[in-house]
């Protein structure tokens, strides 16, 4: 075989990797009651079809063949490990018991049972936060160590040490392999959206961080949202955060101008708007009303963005309506820069004077004291009512307090404008 | 990354024959694997072009031609669109694709969707803000007030497929220039906002494409490029109506404001479509939707 045809080979399988390598890890970690081990098993199947499948080609059921080969490998694993310790027994028990045909059956009928409990166990709080986001990259969106590691800049080596640190945390907590419930469902589904939104927030807006993996970490946000919604269809925030990311995500390419300046909102070419994402951030947006009478905050903050979604012009956004979200809004999650953002939509909504008069009422407030968008804001309503001077003293101010260099030209350059 | 696999059509296809129920069951399987694993963005299928009809354009005349059309085996009859990572992971679910489980031959095309950043910007002060103004209220005169947004079809619509067809630069990989984009553009976004528009793509040359044949229970795949340009899709938009007589309208401005030479429309498949005796043959897959969902609900109760 060419080199060339291994190397096409190569990619199908990292492909079907990818395919199967949740639904794999699910039903071995159910077979071994333990992720590490259950990871390492796949690990080897990927390895043994990267063997045998530019050979032989690609079997017509490719994660039926993983399963077994790394239940094989398992055993074998044992059979090489016979004097070790006994939890290795007990797995190679529970691989040998059940290594007949119709459990492999069995285990795919069960499959999105299995796939579920490894969703909360990725993002179990047992863990740090980056360590959840790092082996649900790598566990539910199967993507390799070295692309983890590049979208969060860090080296290949730290990367895989944190990921096998997780699996280590996880096994000597003793967590199990299940979906919690009651109480305790309710407190864990956040944590699981958090580590999606994470992931999501990564490669939309961070900082740090390889460019070329942002839309790689975007659309596997994405992709998890959409896995999870299907699992936990009547988690009313599972379809809000998914709506959320959608529609932000629906005005990536229309919220930066060719030199990486940032285009603010309402000032961004909505035919540059990704009309699919938003078709879809709409419809997660209703089947989130629709699943359950429990509005949360992702719902309300993809409101909001369904409010900009909906509009063909800026000047036909409803304002109102933003505002009475924000009402929500500030209630369910209290926040400086929510009340900042619900002034700003009072001011867009009934006239500069409010929006004054709300921007006003925050300048007392500790948090906001240093905040570049509330000298930003009010220099904005002071601007609107002609009070020229005044206004340029606000984006002066704000100028000053940004620590982005082409906000604060653009702030100073509406400092200079009002005094000419 | 977005992909585009069209399954291409066939004379039983073209002849309006239904699928059985068992491969209506395999494929019902296969979409809610899709949905599963995260990756289904759309699918659907079509009625066949005799539902259908071709606007064509040549020296300033537009007229609008009845189907069914001739090409059988360069049309479409169904198509998905696909979320994956690279074309080896589209190639990877499209051979998953059951579409020889009624033993018959089939065929699918994979094509890559542009992204819009690989679109070139399109500077305000080239003019066209205001050329898209004037076209705006020209349209709002005569444009339904359900200014809604796009949603999923909404019950009762007729749910309508556009397709523009490659050309010699399209497969080139030229770009659109900035008028051709803005007036597309401004077309695309007023429809959105009628309620029409439900999503659209422009896809990438066929070269970089892939084809897949289904025969005897085996799968070969095909290196574009693809030949027979003319009838190859180089891009689509799901639309719905409120009646054929308003679809027609409404293509027809799309045909004359793009200056495209021929657009094709299609009618697409909903439940309602299929015949009586068949969707109680294969009640559960109609009802499969609402089953999962209750199966769903019930695995997180």
């Amino acid at each position: 075989m060419s080199d060339q045809l291994g190397e096409r080979v190569n990619r199908e399988i990292e492909a079907v990797w990818r395919i199967e390598a949740p639904r794999l890890i699910a039903a071995l970690t159910h077979l071994t009651h333990d992720l590490g081990t259950a990871e390492e098993l796949a690990q080897e199947a990927l390895v043994a079809a990267l063997e045998q499948w530019p050979r032989d080609g690609i079997p017509r059921k490719p994660g039926a063949w993983l399963l077994t080969t790394a239940r094989r490998r398992g055993i074998d694993q044992l059979r090489r490990r016979e004097n070790l310790a006994s939890k290795y027994q007990l797995i190679g028990e529970v691989l040998r018991d059940r290594a007949d045909e119709q459990d492999l059956l069995d285990a795919v009928d069960r499959i999105e049972d299995d796939v579920l409990r490894l969703v909360f166990i990725t993002c179990h709080p047992v863990l740090p936060v980056e360590s959840r986001v790092a082996l649900a990259l790598r566990v539910l969106g199967g993507l390799s160590v070295a692309d983890i590691a590049s979208a969060f800049l860090v080296t290949e080596s730290a990367m895989a040490a944190r990921i096998t640190r997780a699996k280590k945390t996880l096994r000597q907590a003793n967590v199990p392999f299940e979906v919690p419930e009651g109480a305790d469902r309710a407190r864990r589904v956040p944590d699981v959206l958090e580590v999606i939104y994470l992931i999501f927030n990564e490669g939309y807006s961070a900082t740090s961080g390889d460019d070329a993996m942002r839309p790689l970490l975007c659309d596997e946000a994405i992709r998890l949202g959409r896995v999870i919604a299907e699992l936990m269809p009547t988690e009313s925030e599972v379809h809000g955060l998914l709506a959320l990311m959608q529609l932000q995500a629906s005005r990536a390419n229309a919220r930066s101008d060719r030199d990486g300046r940032p285009i603010l909102l309402l000032d961004q070419d909505r035919r540059r708007w990704d009309r699919t994402l938003i078709t879809l951030g709409l419809r997660s947006l209703v089947r989130a009303y629709q699943a359950s009478d429990t509005i949360g905050t992702y719902i309300l903050e993809a409101s909001i963005a369904s409010c900009h979604a909906r509009a063909r012009r800026p000047q036909d956004t409803d304002w109102e309506q933003i505002v009475g979200y924000y009402d929500l809004l500030r209630i369910a999650k209290p926040s400086p820069v929510v009340e900042l953002n619900r002034a700003v939509a009072i001011g867009k909504a009934r006239g500069p004077h409010e929006g004054l008069e709300e921007v006003e009422k925050l300048l007392g407030n500790e948090s906001l004291l240093n905040y570049y968008l509330l000298s930003s804001a009010r220099g904005h309503f002071l601007a609107e009512l002609g009070r020229n001077v005044e206004a340029s003293a606000e984006f002066e101010k704000a100028a000053g307090l940004t620590a982005n260099e082409s906000e604060r030209r653009f702030l100073q350059q509406r400092a200079q404008e009002l005094t000419d | 990354m977005r992909f585009f696999i069209g399954v291409k059509a066939t004379e039983a296809s073209e002849a309006g024959e239904m699928p059985g129920p068992e491969l209506l069951r395999a494929m019902f399987e296969f979409n809610q694997e899709l949905v599963a694993a995260g990756v289904m963005i759309d699918g659907n299928g079509l009625q066949p072009s005799a539902a259908g009809y071709k606007i064509l354009t040549a020296d300033g005349e537009t007229r609008i031609v009845d189907g069914p059309f001739a090409e059988t085996k360069e049309l479409i009859s169904g198509y998905w669109v696909l979320q994956a990572n690279s074309m080896e992971e589209a190639v990877a679910w499209a051979k998953r694709a059951p579409m020889d489980a009624d033993g018959r031959d089939a065929a699918l095309e994979i094509r890559q969707i542009f992204e819009l950043e690989d679109f070139p910007e399109n500077p305000d002060e080239s003019g066209w803000r205001e050329a898209e103004e004037k076209l705006r209220e020209e349209w709002n005169a005569g444009s339904p007030s359900d200014a809604q947004g796009s949603l999923q079809p909404t019950p009762g619509k007729l749910v309508y497929m556009g397709m523009v067809h490659a050309t010699a630069d399209s497969e080139a990989g030229v770009m659109p220039d900035e008028a051709e984009l803005a007036t597309m553009g401004a077309l695309m976004e007023e429809s959105a906002a009628a309620g029409i528009l439900l999503g659209g793509e422009g896809l990438r040359p066929s070269s970089e494409g892939v084809q897949i044949k289904f025969h005897n229970g085996e799968r070969t795949i095909i290196d574009g490029p693809f030949t027979e340009t003319k009838e190859l899709v180089g891009g689509y938009a799901i639309m719905q109506f409120d009646s054929e007589e308003q679809a027609r309208e409404w293509t027809l401005r799309f045909a004359k404001t793009s200056g495209q030479e021929c657009v094709q429309v299609r009618r697409v498949f909903r439940a309602e479509d299929y015949p009586q005796d068949l969707r109680e043959e294969a009640a559960d897959v109609f009802e499969g939707e609402e089953l999962m969902r209750q199966q769903a609900a019930e695995r997180t109760k």
